[in-house]
């Protein structure tokens, strides 16, 4: 047993292999040796906490899902994981995502600052499926922001995003 | 080294994507984005950069959660949206000012390239290029473009010498020649026929409409098909493993502009 403490001082118990797919949690653990002291997580709230638990309690047999992809070379870490991501992401990873935005933008930021990459990627394939096939007006109302060019800004930037079209 | 972990864990400071971001530096050497000859909007990134852009509510009285994503992770879900589909990126940049600079970021073109780049490393593709040696030999090309291309590390080194070339991640990404291969390319074709006629004061044709699939793999095999089947029939079960009849298996690869394609019919044995 683990046990992490969240962002509002809760301590949660968690069996090792399971955060061990926390490669923060794990590389603290293989450093300090499992002293049984409690491990804070300071930027992460106790619901997010609990929900990135969720993930790697469902996933903790997934082994394929752990290995990292060689980096030694230079080449874009992300490349592989990226495309694992959108071969592997199952039922239990959609439903898992279907949360509300807020929620959706605090796991990517737990998963990031954990390190756990499968959890990253499909946090992010969600955000970037929230934008599929939306025109430009939706993509602002999606995330609420509003159009800050002006309009010879705006005209130059969508001649210069013309080509991704096709 | 113990203690430092310690102290990056309770900063709570330690951006990954950061981190990677050091990592990339002669991104510098060539630039972020494009150059301005191939983005029209490569100096407004330049002049937007300098400010300090925050996002503005459309509707003032909810919040702006994507404010909490820091940059370097948004480039990741563009990453995420460059491989479901690019018109999500062309979007995204059009919709507020911040989201233009994040679209220009190097890292993402870079991973683009990357992504549309041929990896010859499969044994399908070995066996694919063996069935199709015959007329690949005789006709003085050179297996080592296919060769180098096995060699992860050769492949990385390819995308600098290029990227250096065309002035830019973003510029080689829109410049350089390079096969999709996230869907299937359809060549139409007509042909008359005479067809018999009963009497001789008119002469009846048909006219026959067949289609070309050809669809690309980034291991540098393909597959042609060749057909009278309507795509809306033949796209969705146009696989690697589709054990069609008139389904010719090869390799292909990029003569400047051009791609060259052998294929082979399994049962002719005949090479196209």
């Amino acid at each position: 047993m683990v046990k992490l403490v969240s962002a509002e001082g809760a301590v949660i118990d968690v069996d090792r292999d399971i955060i061990e797919q926390s490669a923060l949690i794990r590389n603290i653990l293989q450093d300090v040796g499992d002293t049984g002291d409690p491990i804070p997580v300071p930027n992460v709230s106790g619901p997010i906490l609990s929900k990135v638990i969720e993930y790697c309690t469902h996933h903790r047999d997934d082994l394929d899902r752990r290995t990292r992809p060689d980096t030694s070379l230079g080449g874009d870490a992300d490349e592989a994981s990226i495309q694992r991501a959108i071969r592997q992401m199952d039922e239990f990873d959609h439903n898992f995502c279907k949360v509300d935005q807020g929620t959706l933008f605090d796991i990517i930021l737990a998963a990031n600052f954990l390190d756990i990459q499968p959890l990253l990627d499909v946090a992010s394939l969600t955000v970037a499926n929230m934008m599929k096939g939306k025109s430009v007006e939706e993509i602002r109302r999606t995330f609420n922001v509003k159009n800050d060019f002006d309009e010879e800004e705006e005209a130059r930037v969508r001649s210069a995003n013309a080509w991704c079209e096709n | 080294m113990i203690a430092d972990k310690k102290r990056q864990a309770n900063d709570g400071f330690l951006f990954r994507h950061e981190a990677g971001a050091r990592e990339m530096d002669d991104d510098e050497i060539i630039g972020t984005g494009g150059k301005s000859e191939d983005d029209p909007m490569a100096d407004l990134v330049k002049e937007l950069k300098k400010l300090d852009l925050q996002y503005e509510a459309e509707k003032p009285n909810r919040p702006v959660l994507v404010d909490r994503l820091p940059d370097d992770l948004l480039v990741h879900v563009l990453k995420m949206a460059g491989v479901v589909d690019t018109q999500i990126i062309g979007r995204f940049a059009t919709a507020c000012r911040r989201f233009a600079v994040i679209s220009r970021d190097a890292r993402l073109w870079k991973f683009m390239n990357s992504m549309v780049q041929k990896r010859v490393s499969s044994e399908r593709f070995l066996e694919a290029r063996n069935s199709v040696s015959i007329i690949e030999d005789s006709e003085d090309q050179t297996p080592s473009q296919d060769a180098f291309l096995v060699n992860e590390r050769e492949c990385i080194r390819q995308l600098y010498i290029e990227a250096k070339i065309y002035g830019g991640w973003l510029s080689m990404y829109m410049r350089r020649p390079r096969v999709r291969f996230d869907g299937i390319y359809i060549s139409t074709c007509h042909y008359l026929r005479p067809s018999s006629a009963e009497n001789t004061w008119n002469t009846p044709v048909m006219l026959v409409t067949y289609y070309r699939y050809l669809r690309f793999f980034r291991d540098g095999t393909c597959i042609k098909f060749l057909s009278t089947t309507e795509p809306a029939k033949v796209v969705k079960n146009i696989f690697w493993e589709t054990k069609e009849k008139h389904v010719q298996w090869g390799v292909w690869r990029l003569d400047g502009r051009d791609v060259v394609a052998y294929t082979r019919d399994p049962e002719r044995g005949n090479l196209t």
